[in-house]
């Protein structure tokens, strides 16, 4: 061989090798970096980590590790196996539960010589608490075996604490759920307000079912009410979102259950609504309750209102029987006899009012509130009180203004004043003296100390009961209005009326106060709120200008035989806001007077008319309805009948044909408000005439 | 044209158990100018009277309490038989709950004790008048 080659081929061969040299170095280098990156990841891996061979001997671990598997940190030249890991990781598993499955998956079944999942636990003693740890073993393709160590002990934690919540959110959806007060409770973010939650009790109540409720706005609770008023009152709090209290009515299998229900809501940390919470508790059985006691009260007053009663109807036997006597005589002249009858007639009269007053006092009827002109109601109240006075105490009315209006009942009322009264006639019962009932008005800025708030910026009406009797001590003034509470001798009250006084006033929405001192007297005073709404019947104007005044659901019977004029006037009495009854002629207005059952405020009547005339049907309607004032008109001259004079009762009114419409106008004031038109502005009838009726009831003779 | 009956023109069947109320009731409508009236003591033996001579009663006024047969259990058998028949229900209950519970049963018109004779014309008026309708 050529020297010259071997030495080329050697000079290769060298450079060869220095070139496998220096790839090799290179190649060391980088295996070395890649080792030195690979390690400070394995450092600085938020996970234990932990190489196995594939003999099972200990290759590599980081110090993350140590805190879970505290044997590494001891371990010298390799020795631990992973045998040894096994055991130690067996050695401290924890069992397995709901809450850590939910966490992490569940785990497959124990294999330690394959890829497995575990759950370790230690107590640390750094933090002093227990730990956990998921231990996830995986064989790489060469037999060797990675250990991946998390911690999970805040995941655990998290986990348990949401298991806690729910528990607990269960705990309490079944307590407000086993409670007999229905809740629902509506998300009061969203316009609809639907509702995200309802317990049984309510599903009960309301006979609907959950899914009926849920996710439905308040409407969908439209049918279970029969009170459409209560429930216009429920919507307008939650629309306005504010709280509420109030009572609704339902009806349940055909029985009336009452309902209280409180409504409030929850704001969120900016004051936006965010939830709205509706109680229902069922009250039925406590309206019972009330309205037996009621009526033991009115059993104990109508004993009281019996005896007074009795008193006077002695006096009014005594007069019959005093005048059937002397009409009994034989030489009685008959003059004297009729006037006699007269007088029996009359007593037997004031009788049957009393037994009717007394019949209406007894009966219990759940009536709805109406708007009252205060004033009336008290007079009205007036004959049924008086019988209940000896004669050392006077009855004295004290009616400072009329036209003040109140939402009430009468027989709420009624019941209050006879309580107020039986209570200072007891007072007086040894001094005698004055008993007075007043009504004034009050306006906001009276400043009376002891109203709730509410009341303070509202007008209000003051009804008063005062009498000069003994007067309350400052030590029992507190106490008078307890039940059973009484100062009076065994036997001689149950000491129920003022309790039942105050019950009656807040169940109007009143206040009641007394203002007296021992030996002064007392005054109760009942506070009601002034009604803004008009009374179902209200004269408009004031008497002095007749062409503007309105009677405003007053009920008028209007007999007129003569077609036209009867339309004519039935137009021109509901201009002025009466509702009109209008007959054809006697027996038509007796048919429509018997089916009417409201009160008939004034019988307008012509005289003249076949069958039944206006002045036997003026007699009739004093008798059946003695309260109804009557005018007559008449189209022959004053006084005057088809055959000449007739006898009009005493102190009728009759009207001359043709009619002058303000004379029917302020003879019609009259008759419903006697005593209250100014006497200075009458009519002349002879000059002003009613020149539309002129010409139809021109024939009219 | 047919000419109007008058409340007078009718034939009338009291029912009442007190005898001195029953005379009073009889006086009244002679006052009144009726002629034709029949008496019974209890709502029993006016049932009798009326299945035996439907044809002497126009109207019938009837009190309300009464033993053996109250008013209203006499009005419910003669409804079942004769369902037009006026009835003119006497008592003391004089509240609207006792009307409107008359009512309901078929009373034609109601009065009040203590009533009147004008009280009773207008009551008989009322009835006289409806039958006519």
């Amino acid at each position: 061989m050529d020297i010259s080659l071997v030495l080329l081929l050697n000079f290769f061969t060298m450079l060869l090798l220095v070139g496998f040299g220096l790839c090799g170095c290179y190649y060391r280098r980088q295996a070395a970096e890649i080792t030195k990156m690979l390690s400070g990841s394995l450092e600085a891996s938020g996970q234990g980590i932990v190489f196995f061979d594939n003999k099972g001997c200990l290759q590599r671990y980081n110090d993350y590790a140590c805190r879970f598997f505290p044997p590494l940190a001891d371990v010298q030249d390799n020795r631990l196996t992973y045998d040894d890991f096994i055991n130690h990781m067996f050695d401290h598993s924890v069992p397995f539960d709901s809450v850590m499955e939910s966490l992490i998956g569940a785990l497959p079944q124990r294999a330690p010589d394959s890829s497995f999942r575990e759950i370790i636990g230690w107590h640390d003693e750094q933090t002093g608490t227990q730990k956990y740890c998921l231990v996830e073993a995986q064989r790489t393709r060469h037999r060797r075996t990675v250990i991946i160590m998390t911690d999970i002990s805040a995941g655990r934690a998290g986990a348990y604490d949401v298991e806690r919540l729910a528990d607990m959110n269960q705990t309490l959806s079944e307590a407000i759920d086993t409670t007999a007060t229905g809740i629902i409770i509506s998300n009061a973010r969203s316009p609809l307000n639907p509702v995200i939650f309802v317990n049984n009790a309510f599903c009960d109540l309301a006979a609907m079912s959950r899914e009926e409720v849920m996710g439905e706005g308040w409407s969908c609770l439209e049918d279970i009410f029969d009170d459409t008023q209560g429930l216009e009152l429920l919507h307008a709090a939650i629309s306005a979102g504010h709280a509420a209290d109030l009572e609704l009515q339902i009806t349940k299998k055909s029985e009336t259950c009452w309902f209280n229900i409180k409504l409030s809501n929850m704001n969120d940390a900016c004051g936006a609504p965010k939830i709205l919470v509706a109680v229902f508790t069922e009250t039925t059985e406590f309206k019972n309750r009330e309205a037996r006691m009621f009526n033991v009260q009115k059993l104990e007053s109508l004993g009281q209102l019996s005896a007074g009663v009795a008193h006077d109807f002695n006096n009014i036997l005594s007069i019959i029987y005093g005048f059937a006597s002397a009409g009994c005589k034989p030489d009685l002249p008959p003059e004297r006899a009729g006037k006699y009858f007269e007088r029996i007639a009359k007593a037997a009269k004031r009788g049957a009012g009393l037994t009717n007053k007394l019949m209406a006092f007894s009966r219990h009827k759940q009536v709805t509130s109406e708007v009252y002109d205060i004033a009336e109601l008290i007079a009205d109240q007036e004959t049924l009180l008086r019988p209940l006075l000896g004669p050392s105490i006077s009855l004295q009315m004290d009616i400072r203004e009329q036209g003040l209006c109140v939402k009430t009942t009468s027989d709420t009322l009624s019941q209050i004043l006879m309580n107020l009264v039986i209570n200072a006639r007891d007072a007086m019962e040894d001094t005698g003296g004055d008993l007075t009932i007043g009504i004034n008005r009050v306006d906001s800025t009276y400043d009376i100390g002891g109203l709730p708030d509410a009341m303070k910026e509202q007008k209000l009406v003051r009804v008063f009961v005062k009498d000069q009797g003994c007067g309350i001590a400052p030590d029992v003034a507190d106490k008078i209005f307890d039940p059973f509470f009484t100062t009076k001798e065994t036997g001689k009250g149950t000491g129920l009326g003022l309790s039942v006084v105050y019950g009656l006033v807040n169940e109007i929405g009143g206040h009641i106060m007394v203002d007296t001192a021992a030996g002064k007297g007392a005054c109760f005073s009942i506070y009601m709120p002034q009604s803004s709404a008009p009374p179902g019947k209200i004269i408009k104007g004031n008497g002095q200008d007749l062409s503007d005044i309105r009677f405003e659901g007053y009920t008028v019977l209007l007999a007129e035989d003569e077609d036209d004029l009867r339309e004519l006037m039935t137009n021109l009495l509901e201009d002025r806001g009466m509702i009109v009854l209008p007959a054809r002629d006697g027996n038509d207005a007796l048919m429509l007077q018997e089916d009417y059952e409201e009160k008939i405020d004034l019988l307008l009547t012509d005289i003249a008319m076949p069958g039944l005339d206006g002045l036997r049907l003026g007699e009739m309607m004093h008798e059946l309805r003695p309260d109804t004032p009557v005018i007559y008109m008449s189209g022959y001259p004053s006084k005057g009948g088809v055959n000449g004079a007739i006898d009009m009762p005493q102190g009728a009114v009759l009207l001359a044909k043709p009619l002058d419409d303000l004379q029917l106008v302020q003879e019609i004031h009259k008759a419903l408000k006697p005593g209250q038109v100014n006497a200075d502005y009458e009519v002349d009838a002879s000059t002003a005439r009613w020149t539309a009726g002129q010409q139809n009831s021109e024939g009219k003779r | 044209m047919k000419e109007k009956k008058t409340f007078q023109d009718y034939k009338y069947l009291v029912v009442e158990d007190q005898k001195d109320a029953r005379a009073m009731c009889r006086n009244l409508l002679a006052e009144l100018g009726v002629t034709q009236v029949f008496e019974c003591p209890n709502g029993r033996e006016a049932l009798t009277f009326v299945d035996a001579a439907v044809e002497l009663v126009d109207i019938i006024i009837c009190d309300w309490n009464m033993p053996e047969m109250s008013g209203m259990d006499f009005l419910k058998q003669l409804r079942t038989v004769y369902p037009d028949m006026p009835f003119l229900m006497v008592t003391g209950r004089n509240d609207m709950d006792s009307v409107i519970e008359a009512k309901g049963y078929g009373v034609n018109a109601y009065i009040a004790k203590p009533y009147s004779s004008t009280q009773l014309e207008a009551k008989l008026r009322v009835v006289a008048h409806r039958m006519q309708e």
